[in-house]
């Protein structure tokens, strides 16, 4: 063989080695992304479960005071449930969605309670309440940004060709429904 | 040349190109990771590794021993350009360090601790002289009492002669400098720097309940940077594509003079 033969052949291994580690970056980084999502949503879920638990105590605190707004303690209660029926992202969104909403109507309708807005304990889980729907909202952006990500990566050239031969597709995004984007009503029994 | 020469310069070039070929991995690892993380903001960070865009808090602070300015991080470096081979130049460092202390960093929603201890800093040059005549006297007093120095004694920086120092502008494309010149440059996070870090949240153990940001145990990736990502992306970019052609670069050519001297190339 050769001088010139033998680099064309060298550099054509490299080029081949280089290949091959790219490749294998690709799979590295597809699986990555893949398991961010998972992650995302796991540290959501972790606080859908917080203020999930924090609503019983808050509702026996406010019982005692808002005897006259069944409407409002109805509809915590009811959206509780449907979050715990929830299964797909779509499904826990719109049951966040719902939570959200009849939690701004309970708060709302408690300021005309002076004694309620008073008790330690209500405005003790208001606080935590609070700050748990600010690290929601927070966390449903990064994990909409980590399923942007994937989802991106995953119709790009070259990682589709990859990402269609492990199956991957795209992830839903964790998105309000029109219906619950729409102004609460407040009903005052 | 000598065929042993050639043996050797494929050796030497061969083994060159693959720590540039491995540099040129990590480089890209770290591109991949950068471009992949979203951002967390402070106020919801979940422990593990995380992207943060923030600004520097101090309450704690240093003095850069050159500029005296008032830091969480300093860098500095003193290289001396020498001779090397007929007609070529290169520099070398005869003294350098870094000193911090913890900091916090300050988003929209709320501020955190970082712990930089082992963390990568990418900073620009802050500062950068030039120092002519022979390293002796009270430069050289001054350089080595800096071995020792905690960032903080003032007394150490009252001794620095800055009659002996020239600042030169780091940003301009050409700084002329002969052989025996010294160059000493200085990078420095100033409070309320802007600040772009990956590193990994975890519980304070000195505080119960409170996070801090610092290198993980699983996860080595910690860098610190005063760019934004899309700048830190454009240089992990540039490097990676840089190593990977000088790689290759370097071991085919290695293998061509080595061809050459045998005559197998014409």
């Amino acid at each position: 063989m050769g001088g010139i033969e033998i680099i064309v052949v060298a550099a054509l291994g490299l080029i081949l080695i280089m290949l091959v580690g790219f490749l294998i970056s690709m799979y590295n980084r597809l699986v990555r992304l893949k398991h961010n999502v998972g992650k995302a949503w796991s540290n959501i879920d972790v606080l859908l479960k917080q203020r999930h638990d924090e609503l019983p105590k808050l509702l026996e605190t406010v019982k005692g005071y808002m005897k006259h707004e069944e409407g409002v303690l109805t509809a915590v209660t009811q959206a509780r449930t449907a979050f715990l029926n929830a299964q797909s992202v779509p499904e826990q969104a719109k049951a966040d969605g719902i939570m959200t909403g009849a939690l701004k109507s309970l708060f709302a309708v408690s300021e005309n309670y002076p004694e309620l807005k008073a008790d330690r304990s209500f405005v003790s889980f208001q606080g935590r309440i609070s700050d748990i729907e600010e690290q929601i909202a927070d966390r449903r952006e990064f994990y909409n940004d980590s399923v942007n990500i994937f989802n991106i990566r995953i119709e790009q050239i070259p990682d589709v060709f990859l990402a269609r031969i492990l199956g991957y597709t795209a992830r839903d995004l964790f998105e309000a429904a029109d219906s619950d984007k729409a102004d609460v009503q407040i009903s005052f029994d | 040349m000598e065929l042993s020469q050639s043996y050797l310069i494929l050796a030497i070039a061969g083994g060159v190109g693959l720590v540039f070929f491995y540099k040129g991995f990590k480089n890209y690892r770290r591109f991949a990771m950068v471009r992949d993380l979203p951002r967390s903001t402070v106020q919801s960070l979940a422990m593990g590794i995380v992207e943060i865009h923030g600004t520097v808090l101090a309450e704690e602070t240093l003095f850069t021993p050159f500029s005296s300015t008032t830091c969480v991080y300093f860098r500095y470096e003193v290289e001396e350009l020498r001779k090397s081979g007929k007609n070529s130049r290169r520099w070398v460092t005869i003294a350098e360090g870094a000193h911090f202390v913890r900091f916090w960093t300050q988003d929209e929603t709320g501020r955190a601790l970082i712990d930089p201890s082992d963390a990568e800093f990418t900073l620009a040059i802050h500062r950068e002289y030039r120092h002519r005549g022979g390293f002796f006297g009270g430069i050289k007093r001054f350089v080595d009492r800096l071995s020792d120095w905690n960032g903080s004694d003032q007394s150490v920086i009252d001794s620095m002669p800055k009659s002996e120092l020239e600042p030169v502008d780091p940003a301009a494309l050409l700084n002329w400098y002969t052989i025996g010149d010294r160059r000493i440059r200085e990078y420095c996070l100033e409070p309320n720097d802007k600040l772009f870090m990956i590193g990994t949240a975890a519980h304070d153990p000195e505080a119960p309940g409170a996070v801090i940001i610092k290198k993980g145990e699983n996860n080595p990736m910690f860098f610190i940077g005063d760019r934004s990502e899309q700048g830190m992306l454009k240089s992990l970019r540039r490097k990676w594509l840089l190593s990977y052609a000088l790689s290759f670069v370097l071991i085919i050519g290695g293998l061509a003079l080595l061809l050459h001297n045998l005559g197998m190339l014409n």
